[in-house]
């Protein structure tokens, strides 16, 4: 079986609370690795989800660093053709600006569990193209 | 010579790209698949909405539909084989699995010809 890192990170407090957006799309992410994990397992891969918080310090430096999914090593907006965006956010992120997800004219706060599905699919048949050097 | 055998999702044509609200991913890929048969690719499309039937016949696309849903779509099979599944594939991927001779790049045709800051 082989394996594909599906990377989650997002801020967490010192109170341990984090966003709404993260925590919607912490809620997505885990949905999408079941249904994941159900559509590659014939093709003979398992997603291996890591999730892993990023302090205030480190939000502040890079503020997109904070609930981005990183899917075998590369940004869902790799795998769909998508861009980076930011936006307001909430409290727990003050006057920064948050990372959103453009996807085919659209923009997302909480990145929904199809379009992680979507870049989860790609990225595993990427692995399995026996053409591709990389 | 290599086969491949690409599931559209539901479109409103063979080719999705009629209408006034044309996706430019579906451009884009009708006219890398139009390149790629005219230098001999043997590619063929099956629409969703068309030919269902195409569908439920391939074990994979079908069980990928079963397990995922239409997100999947489009699931390319080269030779029968699953290629590519969730986007459509570049015209480096038709020509990496028709074994095509790759098309020069613009880029490098501005360069052979250009130098510096003169250019013909």
């Amino acid at each position: 079986m082989r394996h594909l890192p599906i990377l989650w990170q997002r801020l967490v407090s010192e109170q341990g609370t984090t966003c709404p957006r993260c925590h919607s799309t912490g809620e997505e992410v885990q949905r999408a690795v079941k249904t994941l994990k159900l559509a590659l397992e014939p093709l003979g891969i398992e997603p291996e989800l890591q999730v892993t918080e990023i302090d205030e310090v480190t939000f502040l430096k890079d503020p997109l660093q904070s609930n981005q999914v990183l899917i075998g090593g590369q940004t869902i907006e790799h795998w769909l053709g998508g861009q980076t965006g930011s936006s307001r956010c909430c409290n727990e992120c003050g006057d920064n600006d948050c990372r959103t997800v453009e996807v085919g004219g659209q923009s997302y706060d909480v990145i929904p569990e199809d379009l992680l599905v979507r870049a989860g699919v790609i990225a595993a048949t990427r692995m399995l193209d026996p053409t591709l050097s990389a | 010579m290599t086969t491949i055998q690409v599931f559209d999702p539901a479109m409103c044509c063979n080719t999705g790209v009629c209408g006034v609200d044309v996706d430019q991913s579906l451009v884009t890929f009708a006219a890398d698949v139009d390149w790629a048969q005219q230098n001999g690719a043997q590619i063929e499309r099956f629409n969703l909405s068309q030919q269902p039937m195409a569908f439920a016949e391939s074990a994979i696309v079908k069980g990928l539909l079963e397990r995922t849903g239409q997100t999947v779509l489009p699931v390319t099979l080269v030779d029968g084989q699953l290629a590519l599944a969730g986007r459509y594939p570049s015209r480096d991927d038709l020509v990496r699995w028709a074994g095509l001779q790759p098309q020069p790049s613009e880029t490098k045709e501005a360069a052979s010809c250009c130098s510096g800051s003169r250019c013909c």
